[in-house]
């Protein structure tokens, strides 16, 4: 079964996906690039090329070099939209001598839009097999939502020329509601806002059963993030005017640097609130050569471009009254294109709805990753059997010091099983309790505890040598099955809890919320448990080493670390974290440095055999190390 | 009637085979999601490498265009500066770095004097000049392939 391409044909650059393991991936160009520049060109010696490299040669060949081929697909020749074009487009254009329809030239031949589309579906198909080494036979094209019929059939032909079965034209609107899985959301009013590179369109799409229809559409054919660039361009030009006195309007190859430049400082500015351009030797005069040095601010840029920004908001309303709707009748919105990662953009936006859009798919991939979707829908790739949950809240159990430790985070796709190896907090201690905890927050009594069970029988053993695994498994349906095993007897016991998500959504979004808000408070909380955790280790560990020394240790260096031991004891249960840190530094120093002086003396021994442990058949430190936590004593 | 009943039964699947066929699908669907998620594994290691390849190409962009500043300034040097020792000295600096590039896979590609090649050479403009028609007159920003392959395009002026 071949693989179904999805492909966003776009005025300026087109991109492709296909859906592998369930989910949709971007295929590069042959070129290495993501996205594809729509444009087509026949060289001199009738050579065809197609994207970055038909651009590279586009001065010297402005004749024979076909950009924005979808202004006109399926046109017809007196179209208005077509008249406005025709002065803006480099290459020369005629009625269809059978009438009707346009048609461009290119070397000495005549070629419709959809032959020309045709050339760059081919190459992304070309391009497809041989990134994935297999034939791709089947598509799914977008187009603008206010494609009429005879656009979208157009289209349609330009894939069948290429060589594909286009199994459905789609909406680009529609295409990116899919990346978004919006169209799984019933009776909702999305807002699409897509502001391209050369275009501005908008798309009102009603999700009722099963269907996602186009309500209305709106936009500006001439408006888009290239006028930003034009914008950013024309005032470095004045303000180098103003500064130097030259005008490098005229000059072909300082305005190449600074077009580059204008670009780079635009989306430097999504991130940043200032950017410099900088750019040694623009140009040369009489008097030596001269540098553009500018800083730009990002409310510099959102002056210059305010106007634009507010045209496509104010058509954004407008909209949206042709079909009587308010913005707070509207439940999603997404982003699509390039410049919509501008901040401002976005603020505006949210302004308008008072709501967060979506923007997390790349905006210039989106379109092309909800074709692909779609035809992974088709294909039956994304069946609903096959959709896997995730658990929405991470699982866990209690350790010393009441302390949540989470074996499943949130988000982890479902079925799963994940097990650890814990041990005991006390000396002898026989039994653990293993209490189950759901949420986020790190101390186990802010979770919601699903179950719990007792693991007895423990072989008496020192602190932290008994090693209880414990197993969390999580199958398809959410049942949750946590069992605990003494590794060194096999005992084991275990617990199943059903509707291990069973919680509404409201109550998971509570917890959620309630673990962002108290995440200061909560990581004091548990900084000081693995604080106080650490001094009782140390306490444990130090006296232990006095008490099995003996009387090898010199008695000054006993009688100190008696001494931070106990200072150790005192303080730590008190809240001072910094004073527990302290205090507990000082004893580990001077443990070491009985440690040291023992090993000295223990080589000094050498050659004789080395001593063998007091108790047990093995030395401790030969055993598998226990990680992390440990249990309190029960 | 008893008759079509009993042809009726004898049509129906068995329970047996109704597991079975379920069996071959959830087989068939399993297979594929272990098969799916080797693949997976094997283009991600592809897919690490091209982000590696574009990390690299990133920083070698910002470098090279601070290389593009140097060369515009050595291009500018006045006549009665050119044989300065402390300028020579900034320069022997500047292509000693230039060098060390050269040593990690960088490579200059040709322009001046070979036939406009829109696979390694961008067009900026045409001007009239001796010489055939479609070469390379002059290379505004040099291009390089990185490891053979190409970072960047060389930026030219071609014969019209």
């Amino acid at each position: 079964m071949s693989k179904i391409l999805g492909i966003d044909l776009g005025t300026t650059n087109s991109a492709m996906a296909i859906i592998e393991a369930g989910s949709p991936r971007i295929i590069e160009n042959k070129e290495g690039g993501r996205t594809t520049p729509s444009i087509v060109a026949l060289t001199k010696n009738n050579e065809r090329l197609v994207g970055v490299i038909a651009k590279r040669q586009a001065i010297t060949n402005p004749q024979n070099t076909i950009f924005s081929i979808k202004r006109l697909i399926g046109r017809n020749f007196n179209d208005e939209e077509v008249r406005k074009d025709k002065a803006l487009l480099s290459y020369e254009l005629r009625e269809k001598p059978e009438g009707g329809g346009v048609e461009v030239k290119i070397g000495d031949k005549w070629h419709t839009p959809q032959e020309i589309s045709a050339m760059i579906l081919q190459k992304l198909k070309q391009d497809a097999e041989d990134k994935l080494g297999e034939p791709i036979t089947e598509a799914i094209i977008t187009c603008p939502a206010y494609f009429d019929d005879s656009q979208r059939k157009a289209t349609k032909v330009a894939g069948e020329i290429a060589g594909l079965k286009v199994l459905r034209v789609i909406n680009e609107p529609t295409a990116a509601a899919l990346a978004y899985g919006l169209d799984k959301k019933k009776n909702q009013q999305i807002v699409v806002y897509d502001f391209g590179g050369g275009t501005f369109d908008i798309s009102i799409l009603d999700v009722s059963q099963d269907t996602v229809e186009v309500k209305a559409t709106g936009g500006d054919t001439h408006l888009g993030g290239d006028d930003f660039d034009q914008k950013i361009m024309q005032w470095v030009v004045a303000e180098f005017k103003k500064e130097q006195g030259v005008d490098l309007s005229k000059d072909p190859l300082a305005l190449q640097r600074i077009k580059e430049a204008a670009e780079k400082a635009k989306i430097e500015l999504s991130t940043s609130l200032e950017t410099e351009i900088n750019l040694p030797f623009i140009t040369s005069g009489e008097s030596g050569p001269k540098h553009l040095l500018l800083k730009l601010s990002r409310a510099k840029l959102e002056d210059m471009v305010g106007d634009d920004i507010k045209r496509s908001i104010d058509l954004v309303k407008q909209t949206l009254q042709e079909i009587n709707l308010k913005p707070s009748d509207i439940e999603e919105i997404v982003l699509v294109g390039g410049q919509t990662r501008m901040p401002k953009i976005q603020e505006e936006i949210k302004k308008l709805f008072n709501k967060e859009p979506n923007k997390e798919i790349n905006p210039d991939e989106v379109v092309a990753i909800g074709a692909a979707i779609q035809g992974g829908i088709m294909q039956g790739d994304i069946k609903d059997v096959l959709l896997l949950d995730v658990t929405p809240l991470s699982l866990g159990i209690e350790t010393l010091g009441q302390v949540n430790t989470v074996l499943i985070a949130k988000n982890t796709t479902v079925p799963t099983a994940k097990s650890q190896v814990f041990s005991t907090a006390a000396d002898n201690q026989p039994s653990v309790e293993i209490k189950v905890l759901q949420g986020e927050r790190p101390m186990a009594h802010d979770n919601k505890t699903l179950g719990h069970c007792i693991l007895d029988g423990i072989p008496a053993s020192p602190r932290g040598v008994p090693q209880i695994e414990v197993s969390f498994d999580i199958d398809a349906n959410g049942i949750l099955n946590v069992s605990a095993k003494d590794k060194a007897t096999s005992k084991s016991q275990s617990i199943r809890i059903e509707g291990a998500s069973g919680l509404s959504k409201e109550e998971i979004e509570k917890m959620k919320k309630d673990a962002e808000i108290h995440a200061d408070q909560d990581k004091k909380k548990r900084d000081l448990i693995e604080t106080v955790n650490l001094a009782d280790n140390l306490i444990y560990a130090s006296e232990k080493t006095l008490k099995e020394a003996g009387d090898k240790v010199a008695p000054k260096d006993k009688e100190e670390a008696e001494k931070k031991i106990s200072e150790l004891k005192k303080i730590k249960d008190d809240d001072n974290i910094e004073e527990i840190k302290k205090k507990t530094e000082e004893l580990s120093q001077v443990i070491q440095k009985i440690g040291t002086e023992m090993y000295k003396a223990k080589q000094a021994e050498q050659p004789q055999p080395s001593q063998q442990p007091e108790q047990g058949d093995k030395p401790t430190d030969e055993q598998p190390k226990a990680e992390e936590g440990e249990y309190k004593e029960k | 009637m008893d008759d079509e009943k009993q042809n009726e039964q004898e049509n129906m699947p068995t329970n047996l085979e109704i597991c079975e066929k379920l069996r071959d699908e959830y087989l068939a669907g399993w297979q594929r999601a272990v098969a799916d998620l080797a693949n997976y594994k094997k283009n991600e290691g592809e897919r690490l490498a091209w982000l590696k390849k574009q990390i690299d190409q990133d920083w070698l962009f910002k470098i090279l265009d601070f290389c593009d500043d140097l060369e515009r300034a050595q291009n500018h040097i006045p006549e009665n500066l050119q044989n300065e020792n402390w300028l020579k000295g900034i320069f022997l600096a500047s292509s000693k770095f230039l060098e060390e590039l050269k040593k990690q896979g960088l490579t200059e590609i040709k322009a001046v004097g070979e036939k406009f090649n829109p696979e390694f050479h961008e067009a900026l403009t045409e001007i009239k000049g001796e010489g055939e028609s479609g070469v390379v007159a002059e290379v505004i920003q040099k291009g390089y392939l990185l490891n053979g392959e190409l970072l960047r395009p060389s930026k030219v002026k071609i014969i019209k």
